[in-house]
C-alpha cells in the first residue's frame, strides 16, 4: 500500500468503513510505516476531542407543541386511497358530462325521420346564408363601420380599379 | 440553560431495533401519536443537535426541529422503506435549514456567545485530578472545536456532523446529502484534516496531551 492511499483511507478506517482485507492491509502498512502512523495518531487524537464537544438536549417542552399541532391532523395512512384516486368520480365529472351530452345530441337527430332531417337540413342552410348575407351586406351604424364578408375573395381588390397582367411586359 | 455534557458519545438515545422502529413507523403511519412520540423520543435529540451545528443557534435549532417533525409526520405516507426513517428524517432537516437559510450562510452567532456555564458539583467531584487551570483551558477547546465545526463550507459541515457528531454511515450521510458514497468519503476526510489542522493550530505543542479531556 502507497503512503498517499494510506493517509486517504485513515478516515475511512476510523469510521469503520472499509472492509475487513482493506482494514488488515491498512493496519500492516501502519505497522511498518511511522509516518503514516504519526498521521493516524494525529488524526485519532482530533476522534477524541471531537467525541467530547457537548449536545444539546431536547427541550422538554417540545414534544408538546409538536403534539399540539399533529393531533388534529387526520389520520395518515391514506396511501390505499391515493391507489384509488384514478378511480375518483372528481376527476370523471368532465368526461362524464362530455360522453352524455354527445349521447343527448346523437338520440336527438336519430329520433326524427328522414323528412324532418331534411327539413333541419334545409332549415339549417337557409340560415346560414342568412347569417352569411348579413355579415357581407349589413351597414350597422352603431358599430361603426362597413364588416368585411365572412368570406372575403382573396383576388379581388378593395378599390375594384382593373390590374394589369403582372407576367407580361408593358 | 447550557447542553448536556455526554462524554465519549455524541447525540445517542435510547436504542431502537429496526423491527421497533419498522412497528413504530407503521403505526404512526396510521396516525398514532404515541408511536410517533417514540419515534420523536428516539431522533429529535439528533436531529436538534444536527440542526444546531448547521446553524449555530439554538433557538432556530429548536423551530427548525419541531418544523421537521411535523413536516415528517404529515407526509409520512409518502415514506416507502420504514426503516429508511433516520435518513428520510434528516433530509427533511437539512431542506428546512437550507430553505430557511435559501442564498445566505445561517448565523454563526450563538455557539461563541453561549456562556461558559460552572461545573456542577457532580462533575467537580468526578474529575478530581483536573487543575483549573486545564478545565478552563478544556473549555476554551470545546469552544475552539465548535468554532473550527461551524467555519467549515456547508458541503463539508454537513457530512462532517453526520459522520463524526451522528455517527452515520457513509451510504446513509450520501442518501441524505444527495451524492456519491465517493464524494462522501473525501468531503468527509478532507473536513476531518482541515478540522484536526485548526485544533492543532490552536493546541500547539499541546496537541496530543491527554490532560485536556
Ligand atoms: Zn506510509
Amino acid at each position: 500500500m502507497e503512503c498517499q492511499t494510506c493517509s486517504e483511507s485513515l478516515t475511512a478506517v476510523m469510521d469503520r468503513e472499509l472492509n475487513g482485507d482493506q482494514e488488515k492491509e491498512l493496519k500492516t502498512h501502519l505497522s511498518q510505516c511511522s509516518q503514516c502512523d504519526q498521521e493516524y495518531q494525529s488524526l485519532l487524537y482530533s476522534y477524541e476531542l471531537i467525541d467530547r464537544i457537548p449536545v444539546l438536549e431536547l427541550n422538554p417542552t417540545s414534544w408538546g407543541k409538536i403534539r399540539a399541532e399533529i393531533i388534529n391532523l387526520p389520520t395518515q395512512d391514506w396511501g390505499w386511497i391515493f391507489g384509488l384516486r384514478f378511480f375518483s368520480p372528481i376527476r370523471w365529472i368532465p368526461v362524464t358530462a362530455g360522453a352524455l351530452g354527445l349521447v343527448f345530441l346523437s338520440l336527438f337527430f336519430l329520433n326524427q325521420s328522414d323528412a324532418e332531417k331534411e327539413r333541419s337540413f334545409h332549415t339549417f342552410l337557409q340560415v346560414r346564408e342568412q347569417m352569411e348575407l348579413q355579415h357581407v351586406n349589413v351597414f350597422d351604424e352603431s358599430w361603426g363601420g362597413v364588416m368585411e364578408p365572412l368570406h372575403p375573395n382573396p383576388f379581388a381588390l378593395h378599390d375594384h380599379t382593373t390590374q394589369g397582367n403582372p407576367f407580361t411586359l408593358e | 440553560m447550557r447542553e448536556k455534557r455526554i462524554n465519549g458519545k455524541n447525540p445517542q438515545t435510547f436504542s431502537i431495533s429496526g423491527e421497533e422502529l419498522d412497528d413504530a413507523v407503521s403505526r404512526a403511519k396510521k396516525g398514532s401519536v404515541q408511536a410517533f412520540q417514540k419515534l420523536y423520543e428516539h431522533y429529535g435529540r439528533k436531529i436538534l443537535n444536527y440542526i444546531y451545528r448547521m446553524t449555530g443557534s439554538r433557538e432556530e435549532a429548536e423551530d427548525l426541529t419541531q418544523d421537521t417533525f411535523i413536516l415528517a409526520y404529515t407526509n409520512l405516507s409518502s415514506l416507502k422503506e420504514n426503516i429508511k426513517f433516520q435518513s428520510w428524517l434528516f433530509r427533511i432537516a437539512q431542506n428546512n435549514v437550507y430553505q430557511k437559510y435559501r442564498g445566505k450562510r445561517p448565523p454563526m452567532d450563538s455557539i461563541q456567545q453561549e456562556e461558559t456555564p460552572e461545573l456542577s458539583d457532580v462533575q467537580k467531584l468526578a474529575t478530581p485530578q483536573i487543575s483549573p487551570e486545564d478545565r478552563v483551558l478544556s473549555k476554551e477547546l470545546e469552544q475552539v472545536i465548535e468554532q473550527v465545526i461551524s467555519q467549515l463550507p456547508d458541503k463539508y459541515k454537513e457530512v462532517f456532523v453526520l459522520s463524526a457528531i451522528h455517527k452515520l454511515s457513509y451510504k446513509e450521510i450520501s442518501e441524505i446529502v444527495g451524492r456519491s458514497l465517493a464524494s462522501v468519503k473525501s468531503d468527509i476526510h478532507r473536513a476531518r484534516v482541515e478540522v484536526r489542522d485548526k485544533i492543532k493550530t490552536y493546541l500547539g505543542e499541546n496537541y496530543g496531551m491527554s490532560n485536556l479531556f
